[in-house]
């Protein structure tokens, strides 16, 4: 009996690309090429009928976003496991994709034995990345502030003169910036420490030692 | 008999028939009724104020409240009217009359000199009335002998120009009290007479005509004349008894009690007596209201009764309204003195008798001083007023060459002014232009950058990116289907530098324009740069506040690039551990905050630092009518604090 091969969907604009790919694929794997398409319209028609294993799918499609698209190609068809291939190397596209049901993100340049070893372990249900990928999203994330909250020159130097009694008004003249900003300034400490009103930020910043 | 009329006498000085003042008609309410029909008929604003100041005439010895308001409305009525806005000064005495003899006299007087101009008999009749009470109101001051001079000189002649019989008649029986309370009864009957037969071949029914019988009553009744006082009094009885409500009824009652204390009917003259106290009470008529009591007491000395005359006299004494005149309190104190001798209390007698004494001298002391002082103000208000007769003319003079000179001034200043505003206006205006234009100029030239830079970006990305890629994989196929190691070492080397070419390749693109940004906003976008620059050594803390996805895009992007430009200094120049990237939104503001702690500079270097990135920034913060501030100082890292506005005209 021999073994039914992988049916892979190829999706990208760039007729080069998408030639190599098909190519490296068919020598290299067992699988069948279900299907080329250049854009949205094209893989969504073709999955109103059909459900391939794989979806290999880059972003910059010229009618939608490959991110959306994945969305939609999961909805048809949960049984398919997409693949993100992009040149797109962002922290925040990465998210968004696996978000949407993608099963793992490869750049481009990802190796022919990372791109095999991917669509593999993804028909077994795993998330995938490439190398690149795995160092982007193992870079610690500039939003999670770990402990205890970090100020900066001027919101230390506001919640002093917030802790001496003085307005916002006040403040703004001696820093000469708007009154505005300073009420701005506040409204983030507030935020920041987690408090509700100046006097408990005032307690909360003395608690901490920054006064 | 003589004791009391020398009593009476005394008394009578200070009473001047206070009522006698109001020239009413009899008919009352008629009159009134009249008046407010005026006043709501609507007719013009001239004779409305007329009414509002008769109005306010009738109540002031029943409602003072009531007269004050009409008189107000009287004098809002006048508005554009001068002659009427003079008699307001009449009313206004009239008004004080009984509440303020100061300011009666004083607007009196004012009265006066604003009728002056006026030659129309209304005018001559309100001088008349005018003249005669301010010189009530003077009278203690300056004496009867002054009112009697005004009312000959004054009252009288301008009365007759102004053909008012009625008024005339007022005069003369004022004329003939003044004269009976002065024992001049002779002349007091031809005064009186005088009037009546004015009056009675004129205005039978005038309120004047009682008036002038009751003055001849009390006038026969002091001169010892019973019987002719009787047919007075009758007729008097005759001209009041269709009118029960009228106020002059405790007028009439006192000349009633006096005739019957004159000729001995003594019960009777207390029965008149107390219907007139009690109607006097009524209608709030004080002094007559003290003349009536003082009456009754008298009655009571009549009959012997002195015990309840001494209760009466105590009476008046402390009540005090009578007590107020030094002339009834010194007379008052001499019958106390009498009433005290007749009751046999003769220390009580000799303490009124003393206090008489002493007041009778302070009396004189008083009027000599106020003589004299009167004497010298005289003199002097006669120099100062040829001082300032010649101050005024050297002032009148200085006045016009001042005021001429001033006019031209202001006519200049004026004509500075406007050149100056049309200028300053026209400057602002075309500066404001050239700036509107300036913004436009930045803001199509911008807009137009990101438009390209997208462009390219996708260009790159999509075109060149994809076809390099494919030429990898294509190049990766070829590796694996080869079986010399030699030539695939070299493959892989030229496949390893097209990777590197990708990924230059893709960092070109992200820096024309980041995906992110448009598909997901700025804050995400701003992250995926902190994420980008961080490396194991160098964190970059990203702190995003109330940044609104709804933010217009072109905003969303200049503020990017300001960002952009900032960060990449620090992480390429500054050689920071740590660097802290807040960005807020406050409408109607931005804030940015880009602080690291790196190597800094000192303010000399900020000045050398004006290359692209920089000047870039500052126009783009230009551009959102922003600031821009570097604080830095070496070794002590940098901080940018930029505050932008997102509501400007963009």
């Amino acid at each position: 009996m021999q073994t039914i091969n992988i049916q892979v969907a190829l999706v990208d604009d760039h007729p080069v690309l998408m030639e190599g790919l098909k190519s490296l694929l068919l020598n290299n794997m067992n699988v069948d090429i279900a299907g080329c398409f250049v854009n949205g319209e094209g893989i969504l028609s073709y999955m109103e009928s059909h459900q391939p294993d794989i979806v290999l799918l880059d972003i910059a499609l010229p009618d939608i976003n490959g991110i959306d698209l994945c969305q939609k190609i999961k909805k048809r068809s949960p049984s398919t496991s997409v693949l993100i291939f992009s040149n797109h190397s962002e922290r925040s596209m990465v998210m968004q994709a696996i978000q949407n049901g993608a099963s793992g993100y490869f750049l481009k340049n990802a190796s022919l034995e990372e791109l095999a070893n991917g669509i593999r372990e993804a028909l077994d249900g795993g998330i995938v990345f490439s190398r690149e990928v795995k160092e982007i999203i193992s870079r610690p994330s500039a939003g999670e502030l770990e402990g205890l909250p970090q100020l900066t020159r001027r919101e230390k130097q506001v919640i002093k003169l917030l802790a001496e009694g003085k307005t916002s008004i006040k403040i703004a003249e001696e820093l000469s910036v708007s009154s505005l900003t300073i009420d701005t300034h506040r409204r983030n400490l507030m935020q920041k420490f987690g408090v509700k009103n100046t006097a408990e930020l005032i307690k909360a910043a003395m608690l901490q030692q920054l006064l | 008999m003589k004791g009391s009329l020398l009593i009476l006498t005394v008394l009578l000085l200070t009473f001047s028939r206070a009522n006698a003042q109001q020239l009413l008609p009899m008919a009352e309410k008629e009159y009134t009724d009249s008046l407010a029909t005026v006043l709501r008929s609507g007719v013009s604003d001239s004779s409305k104020a007329v009414a509002e100041y008769l109005l306010s005439d009738y109540w002031r010895f029943r409602d003072t409240v009531k007269s004050k308001q009409y008189l107000t409305q009287g004098r809002q009525l006048a508005g554009n009217y001068p002659y009427l806005r003079a008699l307001y000064h009449f009313y206004e005495g009239q008004y004080y009359f009984n509440i303020d003899k100061a300011r009666a006299a004083q607007a009196y007087q004012e009265a006066l000199t604003a009728l002056s101009s006026y030659k129309t008999r209304a005018a001559y009749s309100s001088k008349a009335a005018s003249w005669y009470d301010y010189a009530l109101m003077v009278r203690n001051e300056k004496g009867d002998s002054f009112v009697t001079d005004i009312l000959l000189n004054q009252s009288i002649p301008l009365s007759r120009q102004s053909g008012d019989v009625e008024k005339t008649a007022h005069f003369y029986v004022q004329l003939a009290t003044l004269l009976m309370n002065n024992a001049r009864f002779d002349k007091a009957e031809v005064y009186n007479q005088k009037a009546i037969d004015l009056l009675e071949s004129k205005l039978p029914a005038s309120t004047t005509l009682l008036f002038a019988y009751l003055s001849a009553t009390s006038t026969y009744i002091y001169d010892s004349k019973n019987d002719e006082a009787k047919k007075f009094l009758d007729r008097a009885a005759k001209l009041l008894e269709p009118f029960p409500e009228s106020i002059n009824y405790p007028d009439y009652y006192y000349n009633e009690g006096l005739y019957y204390v004159a000729v001995g009917a003594l019960g009777k003259a207390l029965v008149s007596l107390d219907k007139g106290i009690g109607l006097a009470r009524k209608y709030h008529q004080g002094p007559l209201l003290q003349i009536l009591v003082f009456r009754k007491y008298e009655a009571f000395l009549e009959q012997r009764n002195y015990k309840k005359a001494k209760e009466f006299l105590m009476g008046l004494v402390s009540d005090g309204s009578l007590m107020a005149e030094a002339n009834n309190r010194r007379s008052m104190y001499a019958q106390l003195a009498k009433t005290n001798e007749y009751l046999g209390d003769m220390k009580e007698a000799y303490h009124w008798s003393s206090r008489y004494g002493q007041l009778s001298d302070s009396m004189h002391g008083i009027q000599l001083k106020e003589k004299i002082a009167q004497l010298e103000a005289r003199y002097q208000n006669s120099e100062n007023q040829k001082t300032i007769t010649a101050l005024q003319q050297e002032k009148a003079r200085a006045e016009l060459s001042a005021k001429n000179s001033r006019l031209f001034n202001w006519l200049l200043g004026t004509i500075c002014l406007l050149l100056l505003v049309t200028a300053a206006f026209s400057r602002s205006f075309v500066r404001n232009q050239k700036k509107m234009q300036q913004l436009k100029v930045t803001r199509a030239m911008l807009e137009g950058e990101e438009r390209e830079r997208r462009r390219i970006a996708q260009d790159l990305h999509d075109g060149l990116g994809g076809m390099l890629a494919g030429v990898k994989i294509n190049l990766s196929g070829l590796a694996d289907g080869r079986q010399q190691p030699s030539h695939d070492l070299e493959l892989h080397k030229i496949i390893g530098q097209l990777d590197t070419s990708i990924g230059e390749l893709r960092h070109i693109a992200r820096n024309m324009m980041p995906e992110a940004l448009l598909k997901y906003g700025l804050q995400t976008a701003l992250k995926d740069l902190c994420e980008f620059y961080m490396r194991g050594d160098m964190r970059i803390a990203f702190q995003p506040f109330n940044i609104q996805a709804s933010l217009p895009l072109p905003l969303q992007i200049n503020i990017y690039r300001i960002v952009q430009e900032i960060v990449a200094n620090a992480v390429r120049h500054a050689q920071a551990k740590n660097i802290i990237l807040q960005c807020s939104q406050n409408d109607p503001g931005f804030f940015i905050t880009v602080e690291d702690d790196g190597i800094g500079f000192d303010q000399e270097g900020l000045r050398d630092k004006k290359g692209m990135g920089l000047m870039n920034v500052r126009s783009r913060v230009d551009y959102m009518n922003g600031k821009i501030e570097i604080i830095s100082a070496k070794g002590e890292g940098t901080t940018v604090n930029i505050e932008l506005s997102i509501y400007a005209d963009h």
